[in-house]
């Protein structure tokens, strides 16, 4: 296991980034597509627990990449690629955030409403356990969110998260250790009922 | 260490089970051995981990990579070379009018010299059109600019026999 301050890996052992960028810099836009296949997953869940709602998420995805490739060149490939990626999926998060609020953008399709929540994770997520994971997951505030997804779920170190999210290691600390005790809590109030 | 100390130390590692501090961890599972409300404690801990850790990842849509690519190719326009002017690049007119021209130019000159020098005064005008002419070389095909670039070199020719100015007489004078 990787030591949970250290960065947990230099590129992606999956994707020849080095060589991609290469291609793609050459005139070569077909090579983004294994990049793209590579993270969309990642960036798919990463945009859902943040926004909660599945055609925002689907849109901000979208962008992300398009922007990765437009900023490919600033990319420095000695570097982990989904560190980087995902710092541009939340600052689109974010400008998208502060579009709805503003009112430019509608709230349709608006998750943070629990009822709506599970509606819109039965489409993406079969499996019932597992949507009664994410549900807990988004039910947490936003910070915390997205400290999970990248530590938890996508396997980034402390500092990734904190570089990815814009913040201090110190900060994501205290996000994780405040997203473990909430959800702890939720886990002996689930078994108490269970017992009663 | 008394159990709020092993709470605080189960609770500030981002990873229960990180073995990256062994000490740590060791100290962690002393305590719960002889403590059993540490030891739920730290169970529930890793539960919530365990957890966190099986997260499933949530399916794009099938058509996502189609779709960046198709705004990706919308973003970057082909980047293709560009094209050699084609012949058809001047319209057949104007080709016609050069080529007239030009002839008409070389024709006069050749006249012009058969006879005499050439007056001074038309230097200036046989070193300007030339000059035109093999501007215009460029933007023909390679035939006809190759027929321009030797009508030009002959008006150049025809200038080195044109007499001397009528200021520079004066000024010999």
């Amino acid at each position: 296991m990787t030591p949970p301050d250290q960065p947990a890996e230099t590129s992606d052992p999956d994707v020849p980034l080095e060589a991609i960028t290469r291609r793609i810099k050459s005139g070569d836009t077909e090579a983004y597509a294994a990049v793209v296949r590579t993270f969309e997953k990642r960036v798919t869940s990463f945009c859902t627990a943040l926004l909660k709602d599945r055609t925002a998420a689907e849109e901000v995805t979208q962008e992300t990449f398009v922007r990765a490739y437009r900023y490919l060149g600033s990319y420095d490939t000695d570097r982990p690629f989904y560190p980087w990626l995902a710092r541009i999926a939340f600052r689109l998060v974010q400008t998208y955030r502060s579009r709805r609020r503003s009112g430019e953008l509608p709230l349709t399709a608006e998750l943070d409403k629990p009822a709506g929540t599970v509606n819109a994770l039965e489409d993406l997520i079969r499996n019932e356990q597992s949507r009664a994971l994410w549900q807990e997951v988004c039910d947490l505030p936003a910070g915390e969110r997205a400290a999970v997804v990248l530590f938890y779920q996508q396997e980034l170190s402390v500092r990734q998260v904190a570089e990815a999210l814009g913040v201090t290691s110190g900060t994501i600390k205290t996000f994780l250790f405040r997203a473990r005790r909430h959800l702890r809590q939720r886990l002996t109030d689930a078994n108490r009922g269970e017992k009663t | 260490m008394s159990c709020t100390d092993i709470r605080l130390q189960i609770d500030r590692r981002p990873r229960v089970t990180d073995p990256s501090s062994d000490h740590e961890l060791e100290q962690i599972r002393a305590h719960t051995r002889s403590c059993g409300h540490c030891a739920e404690y730290l169970d529930r801990a890793e539960q919530v981990e365990q957890m966190l850790l099986n997260l499933p990842e949530i399916e794009p849509r099938p058509d996502l990579c189609l779709r960046v690519m198709e705004q990706l190719n919308e973003l970057v326009p082909e980047q293709a070379p560009e094209p050699e002017p084609r012949p058809g690049f001047v319209s057949p007119l104007l080709q016609q009018l050069l080529k007239n021209l030009s002839v008409l130019l070389a024709c006069a000159g050749l006249l012009a010299s058969s006879r005499a020098d050439l007056p001074a005064y038309w230097l200036s005008e046989i070193v300007v059109s030339s000059r035109i002419i093999l501007g215009l070389s460029a933007l023909v095909p390679l035939e006809q600019s190759a027929m321009l670039l030797a009508i030009a070199c002959l008006l150049l020719l025809l200038s080195i026999k044109a007499g001397p100015r009528p200021d520079q007489i004066r000024n010999q004078v």
